[in-house]
Formats: C-alpha cells, structure tokens, sequence
C-alpha cells in the first residue's frame, strides 16, 4: 500500500521506469568505468525522467553517472542544464589534480609509495575479507544474528540479507571475481570479522583495517592521478569502499534505491 | 586563514550547507566525536529525493522501532555519524578521551563511545529523535565527512556554522596526523578556498563590531554564542547535537540575511 506524498522541500518526484537488460549492457559499456558501473545509478536517473541516450550521451562526454545525478538534482531534473553544471565539476577535479602535481617531491613519493605499497594482491585480500564479512553475516542461521541483528537495530532480516548483498556487489566493483559468489549460501563464521573479545585499544577490527587501508590507497590514488578519468574512477573507488565502512555490523546505509538486484 | 566574510550578506546563497562537529574537548588533542552536516538548496532542507517504490520497505527500515527511536539513516546529501577518536591523539595519562568540561556540554561520554564502537545503537539523550549507528574510526570517519564536504565544495557551496574555523582547524590536524602531514586540500576538500557563514563572526559584522571589557581588562570582541543567536532568532537551538546545530547555524544565517535585506529586526 502506498503512503500519501510525503511533504518533502526541494523534491524532484521520479517516475516508475524498468530500463531493459540491453540498455544496462549500453550503460555499462559507455560508463567512465564498466567495472564499477553501478545499476541503480542508472536506473535513479532514468527514473528522474532522463531518457536513455541521453545517459549514454553524457557517459560518452566524459560525465560519471553520480555527477550527472547530483547535477539533475540541483537543476530540478532539466538534462540540458544539469549535463552543463557537471562538466563545470570537471573543473574542479582538474583544479584538484593540479593542485595534487604540485605536492612536494617528499610528498609525492610518500603517497606514490603507498599507492605501490598496497600491491594488487593486498587490495584483493582486503576486499575479499570484506566480502566474507558480509556473506557470512547475511548466510548465517537467524538465532546466531541474536544480540546483532533484529534485536539491536530493529531491521527485519530480509531487508538486513538485501542490504548485505548490497555490500557484496560492492566489494564485486573492486575484485570483480568475487561476483561469482554472491549466490553462495554457505556460513562460514571465521569470516565475520567483528569479533570483539579481543579488541585491541587502537579500533582496529580486522574489518575497519580492511577499510582504512583501502580508503587511503585510493585517497594516494587520487593523489597521484594525473588525467580527469583515473582521478573519477579513484574517487568513485573510494567511494565504494566509504559506503562499506559504516556497516560491519549491520547495513546502516542501504536502502532499496541503491539496491542494483 | 579560513575565508570568513567579514561584510554582510544579502543573499541566501543557493547550496548551504550546515556543519558542526562535537568533540571530545577544547584542547589540543580535541579530535572530533560526531559530525553533522545538512543541505539547504535555495533556503530549505533538502530531503531526499522521492522514488515513490518500495516506500513502505524504506519506511520500515528507517523507521525501524529500537525502543520506538528509529535509528539514523544517512541519505546522499545529509549525515550525522560518531567517531570513535584514535587513540594515537590521547596521551597515556590515562584520562578519558571526552573531557569533564565537553561532557557537561555535549553529553557524550568514554562508555557511550565504546559501546558505539561495539556495535550498539547509541541515543544521546534521552528524548532524541534518532539513535546513532555504530561509531567508525577517527580516520574514516574523516574521510566520510571531507569526501562530502569536497562532493558539496564541487557544486559551489556556502558552508555555514559557527565558530566553522574551530571545526576545520580539529579536521586539519586529524587529517595530517593521519596522513604523514598531507595538507587537508589532498583530500579534495580545501577548507582555505572554501566559501564559508560563520554566523557568530556574521554577527558581529552586522552590529558593527562591537566590544566588551574582559574580565581581564581586556578589550574583545562582543561575540554571541551559537545558544544565544538561536535564542535572538527564535530559531530551535541544536543543544550540542553535531547534527542539530549544522541546522541552527543555516536557520539563524538565513534570518541574518534577513535583516541585512531590512525584511527582519536586528534581534
């Protein structure tokens, strides 16, 4: 049952649309990064009233889907006038990589060494630990969730699992192999990794040091980005891994709009 | 040094965006215990954006009753989160990370933090309107709240608050602490460039800088406090909660202008 309209200030009202598997597949190929190309992002747009080409028209001009989706935001859903102001945030990255070469040579190399430092092994262990802590906590039997799920926060467990699965997606962006497994139902508890008896003063749970090494590689991959496209695909990067960070416990940011199932 | 206007402003500007930090005190090793940040777009709160489906999931979940208080839920454009501070800041004199004095003051607590940081869903007050999620640590909870500032910084925002040069000054050294003495614009926020309200120093600039004899005979500037120009204005006053005084420092700019525009009294 649908709820009157709610009073919202500075509301755009979207539309019912269900883009076809062959417009995703166009999308996903004409993104600024198909390997991180999120679904739903596409399909909030096209429910703002966007048409399909012109998605694909602002993909292949360079524009990030979430950049033209703030843009339709600020321009009340006018296309022409929100393609326009997310060009005019292209400016602002340029003025960010900019101020980013002119970091001292001793900096540079510090955040360039980082950068290198996190191999490409290292970055896969870390999001597929990740993506284990969610698996297991969304695979795990109801009575063990007793004391971290319903009970504390309220959240009926199919909306808990979905907003896991969420999470793994997520963690599919940056290890794409890990797509794969999302279907898996097994429950392996050695994977959850917010395991408290043996908290150590600094914070660091298995699965926030996950995340804090993963937000500062793409924070020194921006650092060290020199073109307009690695430096929207890192930021889009660290994104997804800050929308990781809040829910080891369980999914306190998920809602169905960024739902891409 | 932070871009504060210093003239009065006539104009609501288009993107506002409210922010405020509770921290765990005053001092030197202040680091930041929740953030609060709230959009306006052409003066009112942003909301957001209506899809119309599954709106009665979306509702069960943010509505979802623990002890009838829902629990806060991020959207794209507001936030309010708790930190858990990084010990590397706190000194081993084995005194608690939330001074005596900003406990009086903003309510949080050592015990509150930590249980945050296990997991529970934290009420600051009895009477709150929501609960808090789970605290994440200093330094992600700074990369969430510049990532933010830098997304609203991009699409040329008016950042308000009050005493905001505070709040950048604890983010910048947290930032360079955390990141071996990187500049906080590395981040994609630059507090120097950013436009900035700072309705105590706006203040001042309205009632032509007056000032007070100090107690000790010196004499400064007759600053109002936050509390006071809530009071003036007749707008709710945030009571320490990051999240509520982001949202008083725009409701009491927004009355600024107001005046400056002779639609309202001086108060």
């Amino acid at each position: 049952m649908k709820r009157s309209a709610p009073i919202v200030f500075n509301s755009i009202k979207a539309a019912y649309v269900e883009p076809t598997a062959d417009e995703y597949d166009e999308a996903r190929t004409t993104d600024l990064d198909p390997q991180t190309f999120d679904k739903a992002t596409y399909h909030r747009i096209r429910k703002l009233g966007v048409s399909h080409s012109d998605i694909i028209n602002s993909n292949k001009s360079g524009v990030s889907l979430e950049d033209l989706e703030t843009a339709l935001e600020n321009n009340n859903g006018d296309y022409t006038k929100a393609l326009d102001e997310a060009h005019g945030y292209d400016n602002y990255y340029k003025q960010q990589i900019n101020y980013n070469q002119g970091l001292s040579r001793f900096d540079k190399n510090f955040a360039g060494d980082l950068a290198k430092k996190f191999t490409q092994d290292r970055h896969d262990k870390a999001v597929s630990i990740l993506f284990g802590h969610q698996m297991a906590l969304r695979n795990a039997p109801e009575d063990w969730h007793t004391g971290w799920g319903t009970d504390q926060y309220g959240v009926d467990a199919s909306t808990r699992k979905s907003g896991q699965t969420w999470l793994m997606r997520q963690c599919a962006k940056l290890v794409p192999s890990l797509g794969a497994r999302i279907n898996d139902t097994a429950f392996d508890s050695t994977m959850v990794q917010h395991n408290y008896s043996s908290i150590d003063p600094e914070f660091q749970s298995r699965y926030h040091s996950m995340v804090d090494h993963l937000l500062k590689h793409y924070s020194y991959s921006m650092v060290t980005s020199g073109t307009l496209k690695d430096y929207k695909t890192n930021l889009r990067k660290h994104n997804i891994v800050l929308s990781l960070a809040p829910n080891m416990f369980y999914p306190t940011n998920y809602t169905p709009e960024v739902s891409e199932g | 040094m932070y871009k504060v206007s210093h003239k009065r402003i006539f104009e609501v500007p288009k993107l506002m965006v409210g922010l405020d930090t509770e921290t765990t005190g005053l001092g030197e090793r202040a680091q930041p215990i929740t953030y609060g940040l709230i959009v306006y777009r052409n003066g009112s709160p942003v909301d957001k954006i209506d899809y119309d489906v599954d709106q009665d999931r979306t509702n069960s979940f943010i509505k979802s009753l623990t002890g009838g208080v829902p629990v806060w839920q991020s959207n794209k454009t507001n936030d309010s989160f708790v930190v858990y501070p990084s010990e590397r800041y706190k000194g081993s004199d084995g005194r608690p990370f939330v001074e005596p004095d900003a406990s009086r003051i903003n309510g949080w607590t050592d015990d509150m933090l930590r249980s945050s940081r296990d997991g529970k869903p934290i009420l600051h007050m009895p009477g709150d309107s929501f609960r808090y999620p789970p605290a994440v640590p200093a330094g992600t909870g700074l990369s969430r709240m510049l990532t933010q500032l830098a997304h609203l910084q991009k699409q040329g925002a008016t950042f308000v608050g009050a005493n905001t040069g505070y709040d950048y000054r604890l983010m910048t050294d947290l930032y360079a602490g955390l990141h071996n003495g990187l500049p906080i614009a590395h981040s994609g926020f630059d507090p120097l460039s950013a436009n900035n309200i700072d309705v105590i120093a706006h203040d001042l600039t309205m009632r032509g800088d007056p000032t007070r004899m100090s107690s000790s005979g010196k004499l400064v500037p007759d600053r109002r406090s936050q509390e006071k120009l809530a009071i003036a204005y007749g707008v709710p006053y945030g009571a320490h909660k990051a999240y509520g005084d982001a949202s008083t420092s725009v409701e009491i700019a927004k009355r600024q202008i107001a005046v400056n525009r002779g639609e309202l009294e001086l108060p």
